[in-house]
This record gives structure tokens, sequence and C-alpha cells, in this order.
């Protein structure tokens, strides 16, 4: 178990007595990334941060089914991502595009402005090809490719069989291949 | 590489599961050993791989708010509602046993007064007697029905032919029937006599359970 993890408990085990500081301490420690992960999965900012709350509130309701020999961030990313997979469920597949492009961070800037706005194109190319995913495939994708899950876990998270977690995740990155390669 | 040499290619299913590392190690061998001299399936790795790698660099925006005041605020608000939400519970619970409590001498009092209601009383010992001049009043009806297929013989009617306990039953359904016909028409016309009285006591407990004597 890494320290961060091995700290994760300690404050978890804080809240569980009660300590909502701590509980506000392990939110900073982990509000970017889970809003990450909804803002991939949504596509728009302030339903991002409204959704990255709720996984917050959700998950201290659940905290008690958490095991403390494994790591909160992990965790309370899935529970983000469930969330999200609920909220895109019930919505109208209407968005097509993120709407922050601009404020997007994370790829690296390449070495000169053309590789630069290259990668950036490739970037956008590839979020309008998750956007443009069901759903279920959305998830599927989001906890393999950026949270590292494995099978297992994404069948845990997602209520699904081990068998369906490989035919979406197979669907998924077919769709993508094409929309990304032009096959369609 | 070769593209004409190979005459089979992976499938994309194989190549995802070989960059998902799921594979056992001959297979990733053999794949490797494949993809070095076919061009087809180099390129759908290479396409494949580039979506891999891709994938986990996109970048998000900064988060503009910190979350934890407003999670915190929010928790907050909820403990406050839980414990004002146990409070009126026990209100309601310690009410509900009042309540009952009362409920419970109430009945008890209201018991013991209508076990010593004249009326009670006088519709126990009525009862026997009733039954007595019911008995009466049904036997010569009894009496008939042993005679009665004799009787409407001559009328040459088709009727079942009833003895043993099947005319038995059939007397007392009958009976049952009638009686209930004949009561209800009695409860209908009066008010007074000892069968509405017992049916005006049945209602006791929607009143004081002591006014009729």
């Amino acid at each position: 178990m890494s320290m961060q993890a091995n700290d994760d408990g300690v404050l978890v085990s804080q809240v569980r007595g009660g300590s909502l500081e701590a509980y506000g301490e392990l939110v900073r420690r982990y509000q970017g990334s889970v809003f990450g992960v909804c803002y991939r999965m949504l596509g728009e900012r302030r339903e991002a941060e409204d959704l990255a709350q709720d996984a917050f509130l959700r998950g201290y309701e659940r905290l008690e089914t958490f095991d403390l020999a494994y790591p909160f961030g992990p965790w309370i990313r899935r529970v983000a991502a469930n969330l999200c997979l609920n909220r895109l469920q019930r919505r109208q597949p209407v968005l097509l595009e993120f709407d922050d492009e601009a404020g997007l961070r994370g790829a690296p800037p390449g070495p000169s402005p053309e590789t630069a706005a290259e990668k950036r194109q490739e970037a956008r190319a590839i979020r309008q090809a998750i956007l443009a995913l069901p759903p279920m495939y959305r998830a599927v994708i989001e906890l393999r490719h950026f949270q590292d899950a494995s099978y297992e876990e994404i069948a845990s998270t997602l209520g699904l069989r081990l068998s369906d977690v490989k035919s979406h995740l197979y669907r998924a990155r077919r769709m993508l291949s094409r929309r990304l390669t032009g096959h369609e | 590489m070769n593209d004409q040499q190979s005459t089979w290619h992976i499938g994309h299913e194989a190549i995802y599961d070989y960059l998902d590392r799921t594979l056992g190690a001959q297979a990733m061998a053999e794949i490797d050993r494949h993809v070095q001299h076919c061009a087809q399936c180099a390129l759908a790795m290479q396409e494949a791989r580039a979506l891999f790698e891709g994938l986990p660099t996109l970048g998000t925006p900064p988060l503009q708010a910190d979350l934890a005041p407003r999670v915190i605020s929010s928790l907050l608000a909820a403990r406050r509602s839980a414990v004002r939400w146990r409070w009126v519970l026990a209100g309601q619970a310690a009410a509900a046993v009042v309540g009952l409590v009362a409920l419970g001498v109430r009945l008890e009092e209201w018991l013991i007064q209508a076990l010593h209601d004249p009326a009670l009383v006088a519709v126990q010992q009525a009862g026997p007697r009733f039954l007595a001049e019911l008995s009466a009043w049904l036997a010569p009806f009894l009496a008939l029905i042993p005679s009665l297929h004799t009787r409407l013989a001559p009328l040459r009617l088709p009727l079942p032919h009833l003895d043993g306990p099947a005319a038995g039953w059939g007397v007392l359904a009958g009976s049952a029937l009638l009686l209930g016909v004949l009561g209800n028409a009695l409860l209908l016309r009066s008010q007074g006599g000892a069968v509405p009285s017992v049916a005006g006591h049945a209602n006791g407990p929607a009143g004081d359970g002591r006014s009729r004597t």
C-alpha cells in the first residue's frame, strides 16, 4: 500500500469517526481527478462540477462500504463514473462537443507550434469521438483507459458481466477507431 | 514486411487483447511475429496503439471552484436535518405510546362497563329463549320435508331425490337463507324488540355503551 493510500485510510477512519474536516481533506485531494472523470464523460463544465460534488456526497454516504486496504482515489472516481453514466442514460444525447476546449490541459505541448496544433487537433477529434459514444461505452472507455481499471473492476463498478465488459469495450474501441480513421 | 506472404490476419479483438495485455505469453509472441511480416495487421496494430496511447493523454480543464466547502456544507445540512428528523420521530413515537396507553385504559373502562350493561345481560338471557322459539317455529317446516316428495308427486315436478344428509344440508341452507331474509326485513321494519336491541348494542363502541337499557 502506498503512503498516500495509507494516509487516505487514516482520513477515512477519521471521517467514520465523525470528522467532516477529514472528508474535506479527501475532497481536496481528489476533486481534480473526479471532476476530470465527470468532464470527460459529460463534456460540460458546470454539469461536471455538479456531478463531482454529488460523487463526493454519494461517497460519504457509502463510506462504510469502502475497503481501507485500497486507495480512496480510484474508488471515488468509480463512484463518479457510475453517477455520470446514470446522468447520461437519462438525458438526450445532444452534446457533441466539449464546452471548454480552450481551457483544456494535460496534453504536453509539442516541440513546434505546428506539432502542438496537430496534437490539439488529434485530441479534439478523440474527444468528439468519445462524446459520440453511447453512455455505457463511454463509461467502459473511461474506466479502462483513464482509470486503468481491470475488466473485473469495470464489471463490479457498472454491475455488468465480464463478457459484457469485454464486448462493450470492443465495440466502443471499434467505434472510436472508425471515427478517428474516418472508416465509418 | 510483406503483406502477400500472410494468409491470415489478426482480428481487432485480438489486437485489443494484446494491447490490454490479457493474452498469454505465447499468443503475444505470435502476434509480435505476425505483425513484423504483415503490413495490414501492422497498420491495424499501429492505429489501435495510437488510440490506446492517445486516450489517457486527453486533457481536462482545471477545476475552477474548491468543492470541499460545498460538500461539507451539504453534509452539515444533511446532518442537521437528520438530527431534526430524529427528534420529530422520537416525539411522534412518544405521542403514539401515550395515545396507545390512554386508548388501552379507555378500552378497559368501556369493556368493564359493557359487561355490566343491562342490555347485554338481557340479550344473554334472551338468546336461548329466542333459539327455542325459532326451533318451535321451524319444526312444522322440518316435519314437512320428508313427505315433500310424496306430496308433490302428483304434480310430476322434476325435483331431485332429496333424502339423507343432502336433504338435511339443503334444509339447513334454505333455512339460513330464509332466516337471513326475514331477519333483515325485521331489522328494517322494527326498531324495538329483542333482535334490534342486539343489533343496536353491537354498535356499542361507537357510542357510550350504556345508553340502551
